[in-house]
């Protein structure tokens, strides 16, 4: 491929890609005007994942995790965000879910050249297995910077406890650094969820 | 503990700060014609090209650098906000505003840290090292990318013509010559672009 061809290609996929940053996140609250795009949060999880690398001290490829965050939701430019709750309330299965992600991933890959194109497949296959460091860590990290999210707009967003609550806690318990970071994310929640007239379940906190 | 604790919420402050780069709009328009786009969804576009062409393309320069120089690039502006500026003296200014503003965000992170990204964004607007150098003519290519995406898109009466965003990138690519080769193709498409049109 010819470097021009090349060039012409990567503008296909930005183009492509540019759709990330219309794309809505928490579909499910009935709030509209606070509803942030896939592509701000994919740069807030981005400069989370070497910020806290670096205080924490944490034996991560900073690089490698940095990349994942930044394609880790970007088949969302085709298929859309779907949102946790329709999986929770069985609306919309994982597997579904995930096919249609995965057909987006195959068009992504495609507008891209070879090499860039496999790089981008393979990240964001590495993110969805949640088996390397990396991927643990930037998936705690993606479910940290919702719900921190959650907590800044306030209890007016706020529609169901567990979708709050208990969003990070399997992901945190996969990536075990991070718990001291919910420990303080759930210390502020607390006071919210007395404000709404929910209860605080155990389970909500790791140990 | 104790520290930890203390640096955790310095953390959890520097977040809700940096949040605000959300709300930091830019001149282009999305091509949904809704909105314009911001400072975060810039950022991550920025980092996300720079991936791509440095895999595909022969320019070196250490890429895990380059990433973290894009995505902070823009936090000043969260005080500032993301202002046009051409004169020398607007552009003095500017930079000035700029610094007082580095200086408080990355103030709230724990001292190491808040050094560390600072050095990032000084690195960054001096835009020697080959790091700096490259996140800058990207920069500027994304601009035009984003208004050539939304091109046929009105928006409140504003046109930005296709000399002035070619003028806009060349002093930022003309040290290299596959930045230049990136903004020549970038260039044909424009004009295609707009021959398409008539």
């Amino acid at each position: 491929m010819t470097r021009k061809n090349k060039i012409e290609k990567l503008f296909d996929f930005m183009e492509i890609s540019h759709q990330l940053k219309k794309t809505k996140r928490y579909l499910h609250t009935k709030e509209m005007k606070w509803k942030e795009s896939s592509a701000d949060h994919s740069w807030n999880v981005a400069l989370l994942s070497f910020i806290v690398a670096e205080e924490l001290n944490l034996k991560v490829n900073i690089e490698k995790a940095i990349k994942i965050a930044l394609v880790h939701d970007l088949v969302e430019a085709i298929a859309g965000d779907t949102d946790h709750s329709l999986i929770a309330f069985g609306k919309v299965t994982k597997a579904d879910k995930y096919n249609a992600e995965l057909s987006a991933m195959e068009q992504i890959k495609k507008t891209l050249p070879e090499k860039s194109g496999t790089d981008v497949y393979n990240l964001w296959m590495e993110y969805e297995n949640g088996t390397t460091p990396e991927a643990k860590y930037v998936k705690a990290l993606d479910k940290i910077e919702g719900i921190d999210h959650m907590h800044r707009i306030g209890t007016k967003c706020f529609d169901y406890p567990e979708l709050i609550a208990a969003y990070s806690t399997k992901a945190v318990g996969d990536y075990p650094k991070l718990k001291g970071m919910l420990a303080e994310l759930n210390k502020r929640l607390k006071p919210q969820f007395k404000e709404k007239g929910w209860g605080w379940k155990k389970e909500y906190d790791l140990d | 503990m104790g520290k930890l604790t203390q640096n955790t919420k310095k953390m959890l402050a520097f977040w809700e700060e940096t949040e605000k780069l959300k709300l930091i709009e830019r001149i282009p328009v999305l091509s949904d014609g809704i909105r314009r786009e911001n400072d975060a969804e810039h950022s991550w576009h920025l980092a996300l090209m720079l991936m791509t062409v440095r895999r595909e393309l022969d320019i070196k320069f250490n890429l895990g650098h380059a990433l973290e120089l894009a995505i902070i690039h823009d936090l000043s502006e969260i005080d500032t906000g993301d202002a046009w500026v051409e004169m020398p003296e607007a552009k003095r200014k500017k930079h000035q505003a700029e610094k007082v503003a580095a200086d408080r965000i990355f103030g709230i992170l724990p001292h190491v840290t808040g050094k560390q990204l600072k050095d990032l964004w000084l690195e960054y607007e001096e835009g020697k090292t080959p790091e700096a150098k490259i996140v800058k003519a990207l920069d500027k290519i994304c601009y035009s990318l984003q208004y050539g995406i939304s091109n046929k898109i009105v928006w409140e009466g504003e046109a930005c013509s296709d000399k002035r965003r070619k003028d806009y990138a060349l002093p930022y690519v003309g040290h290299d010559e596959t930045l230049a080769a990136i903004l020549e193709y970038y260039s044909e498409l424009i004009d295609r672009n707009q021959k398409g049109q008539k």
